[in-house]
């Protein structure tokens, strides 16, 4: 009880300090004038590097940084969970996944620690006044940020390493508590540097010259910073849940027994299930981000969606759209795990038929860049038939039919080991498939809308389209979980899956995080010419927003270097479990 | 032969009905809401 008080109490009264001790630092100083506008820096005031440039280099470091902190920060939350499942279900094989898992993570940890403190050096070597700025307004804050890092890293290490100790009865509870302390604190660090970059988007708590007109929590709270941290938060689970799922495909391809491939293949089952969670809802939470960044300054939303980056949201789709292919492929695969899985798999060519139809829609752009020839064969600047496909209630509607077949695939996939016992069987299948039915026309009937209704209620007509979306998963979901209660289980092949089905699950975690470099970059991006938006202009010779290709080029270079570095935590997390034979072991045998 | 409550097809039709009704309503009860003029915004600026 005093160790459950000790581990409760200490967090808790870390984070209290991380928020109000900022203010008791630095205001308690007269000397220090706290009221002061923002500096305006001159191009002088930017030490530069002989052989890279600033931006560049501060670019890297962040976004590696912010790869390796989504995976340590997100491995963590589903462990926990996993880690609930087996204590509830008694079934040792969530205990043996969840702590292999967190094995992957503590490889990963270190490095996230010197990413971090690369990134911090670089900022305030080659940005100090923007970070001279920052500190002012954040104050101590920074300081109360490096504390929950040390108690990140206290959290995390005597979760994994109390692993074994803690195994059974109440002490196992104390170690889930552990976990739950530690997602806790990995959450609040993630909040916090999540309202810097907000706060550097979306200024709040300071008047028009940048002077603080408000405490600290006021400069935190800032109109993007609940979007942003919605976001992150969902899209960690999924980039987290990707990443170990290459980790179980690795392992499943270099497994010599058919145990380790059946154990593997699961591994690779849940993470691709982890992933999926978290992706699902995940566009939602974007939405809502931009939504956001329209209301706070519709400027902005335009040069997102509209100028220079829009076409980044092109490659975007695509990759999304590649993510949403994966999943679904190896969902398809796993239906061979079952003997009752071939009766589903007709169905499988009309899921392929939506998802590749609404990736089409979705990579359709509105604006073309084309030449005169080109204008005048196709009759205008838009198709006359695709044009309005490039449009985003077409998307909408494209991306939402897309999420509710990925989710078709899973139900299916989950049904095929189950046979319902129920009277009611046949009418409560007929029930979920009038809901995809009708759940799917009032879609598309959304989507069409948007296109009759002025510009306010077209972005309005996707909120119908979400809560179909939401309401098909919700209760399909909710009929399955009774029809199939005291379903006959019927036996699962694990680890009969092609190997092709792997390559799949490297395919999502490539994806990912190209991905998430590319929007990480759109969204730093819609500052455009500034360090604080409105506030504080970047005088730098790097304050232009580099050409699609050059951009293109550093995101690329960046995911090499984070998949190399995964590769490495890989192979380490597997050398961890591999034991030398004694030299003369063979001669003793023989 | 199954009795008619049991029939495959009369629970589709009724669950067809059911769920246009559940969607007909969402989408009314949200298009009223955008059009009210208080707003619907979420996020206090």
């Amino acid at each position: 009880m005093t160790l459950a008080c000790v581990y409760v109490l200490w967090p808790l009264a870390t984070l209290l300090l991380a928020v109000t001790a900022p203010e008791l630092a630095l205001a308690a100083n007269p000397d220090i004038p706290s009221r002061l506008p923002a500096p305006q820096p001159t191009p002088a005031d930017y030490p530069a590097l002989k052989w890279v440039s600033s931006r560049t280099l501060v670019w890297v470091l962040a976004q590696l940084h912010l790869f390796l902190g989504a995976f340590v920060l997100a491995v963590p939350l589903f462990v926990v969970c996993i880690e609930l499942a087996g204590v509830l279900s008694d079934d040792p094989r969530y205990d043996a996944m969840a702590h292999e898992f967190m094995t992957i993570s503590i490889a990963a940890f270190s490095f996230t620690a010197l990413s971090g403190g690369a990134l911090t050096l670089a900022l305030f070597m080659l940005y100090p006044t923007l970070m001279g700025y920052l500190a002012r307004i954040f104050q101590g804050q920074m300081l109360g940020y490096a504390l929950l890092f040390m108690l990140e890293a206290a959290c995390l290490y005597l979760y994994h390493y109390s692993w074994g100790a803690l195994r059974h009865g109440r002490r196992k509870w104390l170690h889930l508590g552990l976990g739950v302390l530690l997602n806790a604190v990995g959450t609040s660090l993630m909040f916090l540097a999540n309202s810097w970059s907000t706060f550097m988007m979306a200024p709040s708590g300071v008047d028009a010259s940048g002077a603080p007109t408000g405490s600290i929590w006021q400069a935190m709270h800032g109109p993007l910073w609940n979007p942003l941290n919605l976001h992150r938060f969902l899209a960690n689970i999924a980039y987290g849940g990707a990443i170990v799922g290459a980790y179980a495909a690795y392992r499943f391809l270099s497994a010599r027994s058919p145990e380790a491939r059946a154990h593997y293949d699961w591994m690779g089952y849940s993470s691709n299930f982890i992933a999926v969670a978290g992706f699902l809802p995940l566009p939602f939470a974007g939405y809502w981000l931009m939504a956001e960044i329209y209301a706070y300054s519709q400027q902005m939303g335009i040069t997102a969606m509209g100028g220079v980056l829009a076409w980044l949201f092109i490659i975007q789709a695509m990759l999304i759209g590649t993510i949403l292919l994966a999943a679904n492929y190896y969902l398809w695969c796993g239906l061979g795990r079952t003997e009752r899985g071939a009766r589903y798999a007709p169905y499988v060519k009309y899921i392929a038929v939506v998802l590749v139809g609404g990736f089409l829609v979705w990579i359709t752009p509105h604006s073309l860049i084309l030449t005169p020839g080109e204008v005048q064969a196709l009759g205008g600047t838009h198709h006359q038939v695709l044009g309005p496909l490039g449009l985003m209630p077409a998307k909408n509607t494209a991306v939402n039919l897309m999420l509710v077949f990925t989710f078709l695939s899973f139900q299916l996939f989950y049904r095929s080991n189950r046979e319902p016992t129920v009277s009611w069987a046949r009418a409560g299948t007929a029930a979920i498939a009038a809901l995809y039915i009708v759940g799917c026309l009032n879609i598309v009937a959304a989507g069409l809308y948007g296109y009759l209704t002025p510009t306010v209620y077209k972005v309005g007509s996707s909120v119908p389209q979400v809560l179909s979306t939401l309401s098909i998963i919700a209760f399909s979901a909710l009929i399955d979980a009774a029809m199939l209660r005291k379903a006959r289980k019927t036996e699962v092949y694990w680890g009969r899956m092609p190997a092709r089905s792997q390559y799949a699950l490297f395919v999502l975690p490539i994806a990912f995080t190209w991905t998430m470099g590319l929007m990480g970059y759109i969204r730093s991006s819609l500052r455009t010419n500034w360090h604080v938006y409105t506030i504080m202009k970047d005088t730098s010779p790097d304050a232009y927003i580099p050409s699609i290709g050059e951009v293109g080029n550093i995101i690329t270079a960046v995911t090499l270097i984070f998949l190399g570095l995964i590769v490495f935590i890989f192979w380490l997390t597997r050398l961890s479990q591999a034991r030398q034979p004694h030299p003369q072991a063979g001669e003793v045998a023989s | 032969m199954a009795p008619p409550w049991r029939s495959r097809w009369l629970v589709f039709a009724v669950a067809l009905g059911t769920w246009f009704a559940y969607f007909y309503l969402i989408d009314l009860l949200i298009m009223t809401a955008q059009r009210l003029p208080v707003g619907w915004h979420l996020m206090p600026k």
